[in-house]
């Protein structure tokens, strides 16, 4: 197939997947900081290996930004034993609890009852 | 030796294009982009491809400082302020574009409310007979009577106050979508 015809299949389906992500992007890192004080490398290999979400760190970093100004999360800069330089890792706050649970809530009820719209036989 | 150049030389610039940052916050912003580059390039990676995950520094730091000027026009009540933040992402921003329109209307309601309320005190009695050309009634009469400069300045009061709504219901949707626009 000559190129010309991949890129705009390509370009599509990549805006396709742009669009969807940033509606859940905030809602899966809260979930990744639920359990454990993550730093910003670690986020990305998580976020993509348990959750298929490729980000760039141009997404990461700002997104981690502006939950922390909203008090949703809070970050903390750490000196490892094991590391040469310091990390800065994020952690959920008690408000953030909060939302990941109505987030949570929300997205849950949408995609189930969206899960079965999709997969409905036609009449 | 290159390889760390690069880094530097792009930590650096992304040090100059956050300036309008306060200072603790932009070190925090530049030491976080470190940590992690010095990470990357620890396991193995050249500079170029740990640096293709942030992309341009300007395009990097844009959702920084449009976060940071937005946050700013918020907090400091403003209007001007806020509009300002507001025109410099209406062609990037639906919502952005839709405040501002709706400010504008509302602004602009009261304005001409306004003018009115200043025509009728220069001539006493058009507003009323103006009002009553549209049609009479017990309502009309106690809208152009005692009623007319309360109701004028009450319309003034809710159509400012919906001008402000749109645009801080606009700037607060414009933060939460300054994270976003690297996606």
């Amino acid at each position: 197939m000559p190129p010309e015809q991949v890129t705009p299949q390509v370009k599509t389906t990549e805006a396709r997947r742009t669009q969807m992500y940033k509606g859940i992007l905030e809602l899966a890192l809260m979930r990744l900081l639920r359990d454990d004080a993550q730093y910003g490398l670690r986020i990305l290999e998580a976020l993509r290996e348990a959750a298929g979400l490729d980000l760039s760190e141009g997404t990461l970093y700002p997104l981690l930004h502006r939950l922390e100004k909203a008090g949703l999360i809070k970050a903390e800069w750490r000196h490892e034993a094991e590391a040469s330089h310091p990390r800065k890792y994020y952690h959920l706050t008690p408000q953030g609890l909060s939302e990941l649970k109505v987030q949570s809530d929300i997205w849950l009820e949408m995609s189930e009852r969206l899960n079965a719209f999709l997969k409905q036989e036609g009449k | 030796m290159t390889e760390q150049t690069d880094i530097d030389l792009w930590l650096k610039y992304l040090d100059e294009v956050l300036h309008a940052l306060p200072a603790d916050e932009r070190a925090d912003i530049v030491n976080e982009a470190r940590a992690h580059l010095k990470e990357k390039v620890a396991a193995g990676q050249t500079a170029i491809a740990a640096l293709q995950g942030f992309g341009k520094a300007e395009a990097y730091a844009r959702p920084f400082l449009e976060d940071h000027r937005l946050s700013q026009a918020l907090d400091s009540n403003g209007h001007v302020a806020m509009t300002k933040a507001l025109l410099s992402r209406t062609t990037r921003s639906l919502s952005s574009s839709l405040g501002l329109i709706g400010a504008f209307i509302f602004t602009a309601a009261a304005v001409i409310i306004a003018l009115l309320m200043v025509l009728n005190l220069l001539h006493p009695g058009w507003l009323p007979h103006f009002i009553r050309s549209f049609g009479q009634g017990p309502l009309i009469d106690f809208i152009t009577g005692p009623a007319l400069y309360p109701l004028l300045i009450a319309l003034i009061g809710l159509d400012l106050y919906l001008a402000r709504i749109c645009l801080i219901g606009a700037t607060k949707s414009a933060i939460s979508q300054t994270s976003l626009q690297n996606t």
